[in-house]
């Protein structure tokens, strides 16, 4: 799995006029509008209105507490939206019955806690669940295919017997991660996917989204911590504050001084690693 | 939880329950206040299994025949089929409230079940029944409308919006059977000479099985374990959390609802024709959990063969052990469960250091 996705290889970043092109070109895979998420009465974003395109890697960045986490488990609908409007495809997203939607919508979550022993491969097979069909409708099978698909391209197959428990952090984000792909969605969302990973684990993970982004035009949304990773690995970038997305673009067009002054309050250099084509972000001591 | 290392391969230890289960059940038949030879047990089983159940035999046979169809039988089925919904239900409430204390009687339906028998036993004392309703055959009935209730009253108290969340659901199944105990020792200190009678049932018995009994309960038992094993899947998924299980497909408010209710339903029959019978729906699970792993569709079928076979063998120790009065069977479960527990626990624990 080394370098599946080199940086100077132009097949994992697409050029910069790409992604509008893309935009006027296809149909957006999930399109939002004047959405409201939250908990109750408790409105914790209002009106929030974006698009995700097949084929890129999108991210979501912004301050501890912004509803970063809320609007991710509102799109895979653990919570209901407060109001507003989600298409997916062509469909009402809250109309479609959630087997179904569990087969198109996937998620890594940041928590990787697993309370009981299972098997590797009893977790990642968790993730056909919703491509089966049957009279009581909820289940799975070890010896599938895309089960053993999953295991090979996050490069754990030789974790397939081990209990869960039993593995370090960054074992159980590759995991949940295999287990996310054999639900062979078309949206992939990521909750924080990195957040308490090595930097070696953190950029494998993400290596292997963005390569199956490019390649299998999967769509990924992604919430950031790591302005860096963040600025490596998205195309497109919504930076959310107050409750609502306070910009949107493209990552370079995004990631400057002055929009993340704005968004964390504090002042942050950003430059550009000779080299690199992206940008990163330094912090000052004092 | 409980880690398993190293599994059992789960077909192995079934069908080595099985075994087990068959032979005691001989073994079970063959002992009791008339001790009867193995050989002429054999033979009633094998005339049972080649049907020639209908032909007549005449003499020690004939009677042998009829203490091991008619007196014993009833009551060992009675108990393999009690022990296999306890156990099978201890599996269920574990994996659902995903919590490892939790056991068929933690959600009150004991306690409803005991207060309608409770009920059932002083009815006649303080007014006179109409006829349907004398003797002790409405006494399993009560205890069932018992079991319904409670767990109606403690559904009720834990749900909100149509979702039930397992601490709320433990809590209120605490609440709820601390009340109805409280109600029960007050039926008790008025009940006079029932007393005895009260707590006899509560603390659980199988003297008096009949056929009728095993007939009703068996299709009942069948239908219930059937549903909860084609759950075994979404059971995994469940253990996940249920953040992850929605993430997955599956609609964990409404399975839950619908396994809570079907286990629910599972203890209610099994305490109202047994009493209250501690440890097997706790300890039995726990020890497929160790053997067997996770897996709910090993853990289900396992629990039901291994919570059949101790209560068998507990219920025949019960009848045996202190010659011509019996003992309740709860008291031989907890007496012999929790050391039991006690010492796997303390090993499990040592072991996971």
């Amino acid at each position: 799995m080394t370098n599946s996705c080199d940086h100077s290889d132009n097949s994992c970043q697409p050029a910069a006029e790409s992604f509008s092109k893309a935009q006027e070109a296809w149909n957006p895979l999930l399109e939002v509008s004047d959405l409201s998420c939250g908990y109750g009465d408790q409105v914790i974003l209002d009106k929030l209105n974006f698009k995700l395109w097949p084929g890129f890697f999108c991210g979501i960045l912004g301050p501890n507490g912004c509803g970063k986490s809320t609007l991710i488990n509102t799109i895979c609908r653990v919570n209901e939206p407060l109001s507003g409007k989600l298409i997916l495809g062509e469909q009402d997203l809250c109309a479609i019955p959630r087997q179904e939607l569990a087969a198109r919508i996937a998620v890594v979550p940041q928590e990787t806690h697993v309370a009981f022993p299972f098997k590797v491969r009893e977790v990642v097979a968790m993730g056909r669940n919703p491509h089966l069909s049957g009279f009581f409708g909820s289940g799975y099978d070890l010896e599938n295919e895309q089960v053993d698909k999953a295991l090979s391209a996050t490069g754990i197959s030789h974790l397939a017997e081990r209990a869960i428990t039993r593995l370090s952090g960054g074992e159980r984000q590759l995991v949940l991660l295999a287990r996310a792909l054999a639900q062979e969605p078309q949206l992939l969302l990521l909750d924080e996917p990195t957040s308490n990973l090595d930097i070696n684990h953190s950029v494998k993970i993400l290596r292997l989204v963005a390569t199956k982004v490019r390649q299998e035009k999967l769509t990924a949304l992604s919430v950031f911590h790591d302005l860096n990773l963040a600025g490596v690995f998205a195309d497109y970038l919504f930076l959310v504050k107050d409750g609502t997305i306070r910009y949107q673009g493209e990552t370079r067009e995004v990631i400057t001084e002055e929009i993340l002054t704005d968004l964390y309050e504090m002042r942050l250099t950003v430059y550009e690693p000779p080299g690199l084509g992206r940008p990163q972000v330094a912090v000052r001591a004092s | 939880m409980v880690v398993a290392q190293r599994r059992v391969p789960a077909l192995l230890f079934c069908l080595l329950l099985l075994l087990l289960l068959f032979m005691t059940i001989i073994g079970a038949a063959s002992v009791g206040a008339a001790r009867l030879p193995i050989s002429a047990v054999w033979q009633v089983f094998a005339d049972f299994f080649s049907g020639s159940l209908d032909v007549a035999v005449e003499g020690r046979a004939a009677v042998v025949r009829l203490i091991v169809i008619d007196v014993r039988l009833p009551r060992i089925l009675t108990a393999l089929l009690v022990g296999a919904s306890l156990g099978v239900a201890g599996v269920v409430f574990q994996g659902l409230l995903l919590n490892p204390l939790a056991d068929p009687f933690t959600i009150g339906v004991s306690a409803g079940a005991a207060f309608g028998a409770t009920v059932a036993i002083l009815l006649p004392t303080f007014c006179v029944l109409p006829v349907f309703l004398a003797g002790t055959a409405i006494i399993p009935w009560f205890a069932f409308a018992g079991a319904v209730l409670s767990l109606a009253l403690v559904y009720f108290i834990a749900s909100s919006r149509g979702r039930v969340m397992p601490e709320s659901m433990i809590l209120a199944g605490v609440i709820v059977a601390s009340f109805l105990s409280a109600l029960i020792s007050f039926c008790q200190s008025i009940a006079g000479e029932k007393l005895a009678a009260v707590v006899f049932w509560i603390m659980g018995s199988f003297s008096g099985a009949l056929w009728s009994q095993v007939f009703l309960l068996l299709p009942y038992c069948f239908i219930c374990l059937i549903i909860l094993q084609a759950h075994a899947g979404a059971l995994n998924i469940m253990a996940m959390g249920d953040t992850t299980a929605l993430q997955l497909g599956v609609e964990v408010y409404r399975v839950r609802r619908r396994l809570l209710l079907v286990a629910a339903m599972l203890t209610a029959v099994a305490v109202s024709v047994s009493g209250v019978i501690g440890f097997v729906g706790l300890v039995v699970p726990h020890i497929n959990r160790i053997l067997l792993g996770p897996d709910h569709r090993r853990l289900l079928p396992a629990s039901a063969l291994l919570g059949g076979l101790v209560l068998v063998l507990a219920d025949t120790l019960a009848r045996t052990v202190t010659g011509a009065t019996e003992i309740p069977v709860g008291v031989v479960t907890a007496l012999l469960g929790a050391p039991f527990f006690c010492v796997i626990f303390k090993k499990k624990f040592h072991d996971d250091k």
